[in-house]
């Protein structure tokens, strides 16, 4: 409205107002004099408007000084550019960069699980397995269960003695040796053999010893320890009774 | 780019964007400066100088919601109101106009003007003679071009205020210049 006033000043005489324009600026002027004195007034400011005003060099170059001054003094560090461009503040929120990539990121995240499903089940349906280690079979205790218990395996056991006692002239006959004096010498052997079980054992003894009565003959040791040139079994438990004695101490 | 996007460029430390804010306001500032201070060319450098000192150094009094024009225009305008408090405590007059407005620009060859020159002259001494509060409305409105509203922003007014004070100050500087005809002059 103003402005249009100004205008019509500006372009205007006073006898070339229409009716309504008068009616317009009245509240401004109310005779032709004061109209022609505002409209000197207008005019003469166009004509000041011109006038420009531009500031010394001296002037920039100083703020020139005192922008470096205080850029030195801040540093712009890269973090702060780059979140300058990740994260601007004049963007609504889900507008700025950072946000709509943790948002694709979280949404991956949770979607492609489902759609590779299969990938979830194992094919394999067992969920566990159960070692069971071997204890190493005490060789003692395993020939002592193989001892035949009563009278009715005495072939058995003599095909048994038999054939170890073949084995003592092969290569390994020093370590079978040793095996037998596990059974017949060592605690263990003699604390498993229970005394229920010893007159079988003393019952089956004469069928063992006959067959190594062969190789007994030169062997004349009581207890059949090895004497490093023949390997022999014991004797019978009755043809050597001083075996029970020692039985009886080491219970 | 607005004047807002600029500022808020030059709070990050860019300096074109400094050289830009320059370049669009430093030459009205300055011409707001002459006029508003008796046309002393020195102190309005300085005015600029320090204003634009005061962009660069305390960038975040700018608030980006806010017109950087009306802001910077309110800035210079309480520059110049600080001023004529210093002056007034100096020479104990009531707004030192009168006697600051020999202190007239000397670049400005007033015998080689032509006839425009005496108009502008006689404007200037009609707006040195012109009450503080009626001149600021009145530059503002009519020579930096401001709207009403960005003048009452400016300000601190509301517009009918505004209106009232451009006002006066038309009928008050016709009335000092009707002695002028720079129509005919043309």
């Amino acid at each position: 409205m103003e402005k249009e006033m100004t205008d019509l000043f500006r372009e205007k005489t006073f006898q070339e107002l229409n009716a309504e324009e008068r009616e317009q600026l009245s509240e401004l002027c109310e005779s032709e004099e004061e109209f022609e004195q505002m409209r000197n007034l207008f005019v003469g400011l166009e004509s000041m408007k011109t006038e420009k005003f531009v500031p010394r060099q001296e002037t920039k170059a100083s703020l020139d000084a005192i922008f470096a001054a205080q850029t030195k003094q801040r540093p712009v560090y890269w973090y702060n550019t780059v979140l300058v461009v990740l994260y601007p503040q004049d963007k609504p929120i889900q507008r700025r960069p950072i946000v709509q990539v943790a948002a694709a990121i979280l949404f991956v995240a949770l979607i492609v699980p489902f759609l590779n499903n299969d990938a979830i089940v194992p094919s394999n349906k067992q969920l566990a397995k159960v070692i069971v280690k071997e204890k190493p079979k005490k060789v003692g205790s395993t020939i002592k269960k193989s001892l035949p218990v009563s009278n009715n395996e005495g072939a058995q056991i003599d095909q048994m003695v038999g054939s170890e006692v073949n084995e003592i002239n092969g290569e390994d006959s020093r370590r079978e040796a040793e095996i037998s004096e596990d059974l017949l010498f060592t605690s263990n052997g003699i604390v498993a053999t229970a005394e229920s079980q010893m007159e079988e054992l003393t019952a089956a003894a004469p069928t063992v010893a006959s067959g190594a009565m062969a190789k007994m003959e030169v062997f004349d040791h009581p207890d059949g320890i090895f004497t490093g040139t023949v390997i022999a079994y014991s004797k019978s438990v009755k043809q050597q009774p001083a075996v029970l004695d020692l039985l009886t101490a080491a219970f | 780019m607005s004047d807002e996007d600029l500022m808020r460029s030059v709070m990050n430390g860019d300096k074109r964007a400094f050289d830009e804010i320059y370049a669009r306001y430093s030459g009205p500032l300055l011409g707001y400066f002459m006029r508003m201070l008796w046309r002393d060319r020195e102190k309005s450098e300085d005015f600029v100088h320090d204003l634009f000192a005061k962009i660069i150094q305390k960038p975040e009094y700018f608030d980006a919601d806010r017109s950087f024009k009306t802001w910077v225009y309110s800035v210079a305008n309480n520059m110049c109101k600080n001023e004529y408090k210093k002056q007034e405590v100096r020479k104990g007059m009531k707004n030192g106009l009168d006697n600051h407005y020999s202190l007239s620009d000397s670049s400005v060859n007033v015998m080689g003007e032509v006839q425009d020159s005496f108009f502008r002259e006689a404007f200037e001494r009609g707006m040195g003679t012109l009450d503080e509060k009626h001149k600021e409305a009145f530059t503002l409105r009519h020579i930096e071009g401001l709207s009403v509203k960005e003048i009452a922003e400016v300000l601190g007014i509301n517009e009918g205020t505004v209106k009232s004070r451009v006002f006066y100050a038309i009928k008050y500087l016709s009335e000092e210049l009707k002695v002028f005809n720079p129509i005919e002059n043309r």
